[in-house]
């Protein structure tokens, strides 16, 4: 029996398919975007908490440090193969920014435990790209993995 | 003790006490309103005691100053802020699991109980959910105790009800007046109230229900005036000004409301399916949602708890832009978290603190927006955007566009204020009705299938089951019975149909009583009646409603259907004819209309 999807000319199901497809992949990277708009939002927030100056000598402007923190995030819970290279961009950034944050807020957190809650808002960040970067185990329809997994 | 303890009294008096319960209560409008009002002063009470345990365990858990609130407190020491929502999840967890221990049941709300049971709750269940919802906010997960305050009304009012032996309609009015009496005492506002319970709770206005509901709301909001004074939710000095221009931008912070309110509500759901996937112990859920609040709460203190406080200072403007951004994250995220990992509480207060935050930082976009296009000479009023946005959030997170529009009128006495949040909610409400379809408490019943989308009464549909309106004398003929002792034993005139049964009694078909007297089954009267059988396999269950009953006469194209005890044993148990089920579900339409508008006679006498 043909391959609806390989066949020169489908099924006209295949297409609606195909369709459903696309929306969802499309819903997907919508999901990355707006997380990645809070994300962003959280941290321009965040840094914006800090009071003690010495904690505010930022390499570049905040809002550029919560853009890139945002980005990062969107790029690595995209769907795809190429997502890793947001995930690595996002675990020592966010780990300093946030170590900022908490010692430069009023009243500053010790050391110790700013150390640890920053650690796990880069862990929670990079663990939730992850999960929402998460694709389907079979390949996706009509794709060059799909054509040699049905030969 | 005279209404509890009715069956502790005397023969005489209880006898009394019967008849006054059924004239002066089951056929008394009036009697109705003054049933509400009484109700109401002990839901203002239950609203006073909520409120104190609250605050209390803020103060102890947070070491606040006395009578601050938790969300105005800019900085609580930073081991309780991570330690308390915590021991909260775990409690709160722990709480859950022996309370399931015992009643093991779905706990029902006063929107499910209106929509589907006639009003019925369980006051045991409510004062549960009420405990859990204190537990939850009170150790600072982010969450409101709106859900608590319409629980413990509803559910003391059902009660109530209950023991008056009320009718179904009255009983599902007094529901409504126990929501609208507890979010009016809540949040100072009696209109806000009333209008809560019409949109959401009984699902409709009607002159029948807006006294006593009207007067449940001003019963309880004065009840704690009187007692604990006329605070409100917050206090707004500044006069608000709108300009005809502004009404447009108010339109499109509703768009943008809805899309936060659809991401906070589907964000619940989506944290829920991720840690039910972790396959977690139960206990674990909740903790790491305190966890998670604790760890947001150490860089945005203000989300824990309901919020209350934190409006009072996004309205007074004393947050800049940046962290109002960063609050709408937090305060989303630290609410959904809240919520999804197995806190009870609503999403009420959230939405009016995060919609608040949400027009405090578009009015400064907008305004920049402004000013680059040149039309920098048009000042935007900051305080009637927060106060759209805070409108436009909550009407479509809650469901409830009128409550919102009162709401903001009665909390800050501005016509033009309200007439501003009027567009705002209205589109917001438009937008999540034609995108998404739910608010939040109709999306949560989606989650769960339970197949309602307000407080409008559709169990009495339920209530007609085929096994009430089935005749249960089905006349039966086994299968082989040949056409002459068939036609000895059913007259042509008498039983119009007759249903055959196999030799274990299962059902196998019917023959209509005429066709056994067709003249050409003459030439061989001694063949079995076998081959008139029709709709062998259709047929009805004692459980199934007349909806589901009129769809399968419908589908089969018959007017008579065997009603059979289950789909395995086929015992025939009854009969049900198309026009009996017509018949009685039309009136029992015009009943629930009739009810619906308070006019027993609308259709004339029954």
């Amino acid at each position: 029996m043909n391959d609806p999807v390989l066949d020169e000319h489908p099924h006209h199901q295949a297409r609606e398919v195909r369709n459903r497809a696309r929306w969802r992949r499309l819903m997907r990277v919508m999901r990355a975007v707006l997380l990645g708009a809070i994300v962003g939002a959280y941290t321009l927030g965040a840094l914006s908490e800090r009071v003690i100056p010495e904690d505010e000598n930022d390499l570049l402007p905040v809002p550029w440090e919560a853009l890139i923190i945002g980005g990062a995030f969107t790029l690595a819970s995209l769907p795809t193969a190429w997502s890793i290279v947001g995930r690595v961009l996002i675990p020592v950034p966010a780990f300093y920014i946030f170590l900022t944050v908490l010692l430069g807020k009023d009243p500053p957190l010790p050391f110790y435990v700013a150390f640890v809650v920053a650690g796990l808002y880069s862990a929670i960040l990079t663990a939730l790209s992850r999960d929402l970067a998460e694709r389907p185990t079979r390949p996706k329809l009509g794709s060059s993995h799909h054509r040699r997994a049905a030969h | 003790m005279l209404l509890n303890g009715s069956t502790r009294l005397a023969a005489p008096w209880r006898s009394l006490w019967e008849r006054l319960k059924r004239r002066s209560v089951r056929d008394n409008e009036v009697s109705l309103i003054v049933a509400s009002a009484l109700i109401s002063v002990a839901i203002g009470l239950g609203v006073i005691v909520l409120q104190v345990l609250v605050q209390r365990l803020h103060e102890i858990n947070f070491g606040l100053p006395r009578y601050e609130r938790l969300s105005t407190h800019g900085a609580p020491d930073w081991w309780r802020v991570l330690l308390v929502p915590c021991v909260g999840g775990l409690l709160s967890a722990g709480a859950v699991m022996l309370i399931r221990r015992w009643r093991p049941r779905e706990i029902v709300d006063a929107i499910e109980a209106n929509a589907l049971f006639g009003g019925k709750m369980s006051l045991t269940d409510s004062i549960n959910l009420a405990f859990l919802t204190v537990i939850a906010s009170g150790f600072g997960a982010s969450v409101g105790l709106e859900a608590a305050y319409t629980q413990l009304g509803s559910g003391m009012a059902s009660r109530f009800g209950q023991i008056l032996r009320v009718r179904r309609g009255d009983l599902r009015t007094l529901v409504g007046c126990g929501a609208a009496a507890g979010i009016a005492a809540a949040f100072n506002a009696p209109l806000a109230g009333a209008f809560y319970a019409f949109e959401l709770v009984i699902g409709n206005y009607s002159p029948a229900v807006l006294a006593p509901i009207s007067m449940a709301a001003l019963t309880s909001t004065l009840v704690v005036r009187a007692l604990y004074g006329e605070e409100s939710i917050f206090a707004l000095n500044a006069q608000v000004t709108i300009h005809d221009m502004d009404f447009a931008l108010f339109a499109l912070l509703g768009v943008l409301a809805a899309i936060i309110a659809i991401a906070t509500m589907t964000g619940v759901t989506r944290i829920e399916r991720f840690l039910r996937r972790q396959a977690l112990p139960r206990w674990v859920g909740p903790t790491i949602g305190g966890l998670v609040v604790g760890l947001i709460a150490t860089i945005y203190p203000r989300v824990l708890g309901s919020g209350h406080g934190a409006l009072q200072l996004v309205l007074e403007g004393s947050l800049p832009w940046s962290i109002l951004l960063g609050l709408i994250a937090a305060k989303g995220v630290a609410s959904a978290v809240s919520v999804g990992a197995g806190f009870r509480g609503g999403l009420f207060s959230s939405s009016l603190l995060l919609g608040a935050v949400f027009g405090g930082a578009a009015v400064v976009v907008l305004q920049a927006g402004l000013t680059h296009a040149g039309l920098g000479a048009i000042e935007l009023d900051r305080v009637a955007y927060m106060l759209v946005g805070m409108g436009a959030v909550a009407a479509a997170v809650v469901g409830a566009p009128l409550t919102m529009i009162f709401l903001v009128l009665e909390l800050t006495g501005s016509f033009p204020a309200a007439l501003g949040v009027m567009v705002g909610v209205i589109i917001a409400a438009l937008v999540v009705r034609h995108t998404f379809g739910y608010s939040f408490a109709t999306w949560r019943f989606h989650v769960r299938g339970v197949p309602i989308r307000g407080g409008f009464d559709i169990g009495w549909i339920e209530d007609l089951s085929v096994g009430k309106l089935m005749q249960r004398d089905a006349p039966t003929a086994p299968l082989g019975v040949t056409v002459v002792e068939f036609r000895k034993r059913f007259p042509l005139g008498g039983t119009p149909q007759v249903f055959l049964v196999d030799a274990t009694g299962r059902y196998a078909g019917i023959v209509n009583t005429a066709d056994a007297y067709n003249p050409d089954l003459d030439r061989n009267p001694e063949q079995a009646i076998d081959a008139l059988g029709a709709a062998a396999d259709q047929f009805l269950l004692p459980e199934q409603n007349v909806r589901t009953a009129l769809r399968r006469f419908s589908g089969v194209e018959t007017e008579t259907l065997a009603v059979v005890s289950d789909p395995k044993a086929l015992r025939v148990v009854g009969f049900m004819t198309e026009g009996d089920a017509l018949r009685r579900y039309s009136h029992e339409l015009e009943r629930a209309r009739a009810e619906e508008v308070g006019e027993h006679s609308l259709y004339g006498p029954a």
